[in-house]
């Protein structure tokens, strides 16, 4: 595949949200904190889907998907660990869709970017820990 | 749930048995039988959860993923069954975007995640503390490294 160029207009303080099954949280063994299992964001035939957060809300982003989660991680951390993100807008559904590319062959994530990005990440109140 | 453990106690298969409590299962994909005869608690509570993802439509995760592979689903199952240590830890298990399936335990500071891949290859990463220590690609028909990784979980 081409390589992903990192958007740059996408600054370093913009907020990435995903969602979350509720089935896939763990005790982090470090924090005691529960989070995201790495798996959720790990994928062998999709890059990991976001959204900005400055150009959606997280009611926005649960709309279809009540019973999920949300989290967030800010694009500094995400580019600190070699990854990039790319904007995809979903039109007209979703203008604030982007993708998080990891730095294995295929644009995934290696096993430790994405444990690296479960340990960094936030819960979102809207979609926060029920 | 208690139910299930009963189940478990006196059913000779974690295949009948899962059939037996769960009369909405239908999954075109999988209709075998395991065997849990000699099998210790947290290893049958394992493959009960590793059977459940047969249940998964697709776009369990809200972005379209498919469900986990039958062939990464039996790869878990039969790497649970090889272990060789009746009392350890259940494993959490997740299911990966792409048809995967990702085994976690976690002890004490330590944690050690099994990703198998919709083909069934396999990698593990190992952590204490939160910190990376190893992280490789794994062939999980080889019990002695297996048994060398989960041990080191309980050390």
């Amino acid at each position: 595949m081409p390589e992903p160029i990192d958007d740059v207009s996408i600054g370093d303080d913009e907020r990435l949200l995903h969602r979350v099954r509720p089935n896939d949280v763990v005790v982090d063994a470090a924090t005691g904190q529960r989070r995201p299992s790495s798996a959720t964001f790990k994928s062998k035939s999709n890059i990991i889907s976001v959204d900005l957060a400055s150009l959606t809300t997280p009611e926005k982003a649960l709309a279809n998907y009540p019973r999920h989660m949300l989290v967030e991680i800010d694009v500094g951390t995400v580019r600190s660990i070699g990854c990039k993100v790319v904007r995809d807008p979903l039109l007209p559904d979703n203008p604030a869709h982007a993708l998080v590319y990891g730095s294995r062959p295929d644009g995934g994530m290696t096993r430790s970017q994405a444990r690296e990005i479960v340990s960094h990440c936030k819960w979102v109140p809207a979609g926060d820990v029920r | 749930m208690s139910g299930l453990q009963s189940s478990i106690s006196t059913s000779s298969s974690l295949g009948q048995m899962y059939h037996q409590t769960h009369g909405s299962y239908t999954s075109p994909q999988w209709s075998g039988v395991v065997s849990v005869g000699d099998l210790s608690q947290w290893q049958v509570e394992a493959i009960r959860k590793l059977l459940q993802l047969f249940t998964l439509p697709r776009d369990w995760d809200s972005y379209g993923s498919p469900p986990p592979s039958e062939v990464a689903i039996m790869a878990a199952v039969r790497l649970i069954l090889r272990i060789d240590l009746e009392y350890f830890l259940s494993p959490l298990v997740v299911p990966v975007a792409g048809g995967g399936v990702q085994l976690e335990w976690r002890h004490g500071s330590r944690e050690i995640e099994i990703e198998i891949d919709d083909d069934g290859s396999a990698g593990y990463l190992k952590s204490q503390h939160g910190k990376l220590i190893e992280e490789e690609e794994i062939y999980l028909a080889d019990p002695a490294r297996i048994r060398a990784l989960l041990t080191w979980l309980i050390a």
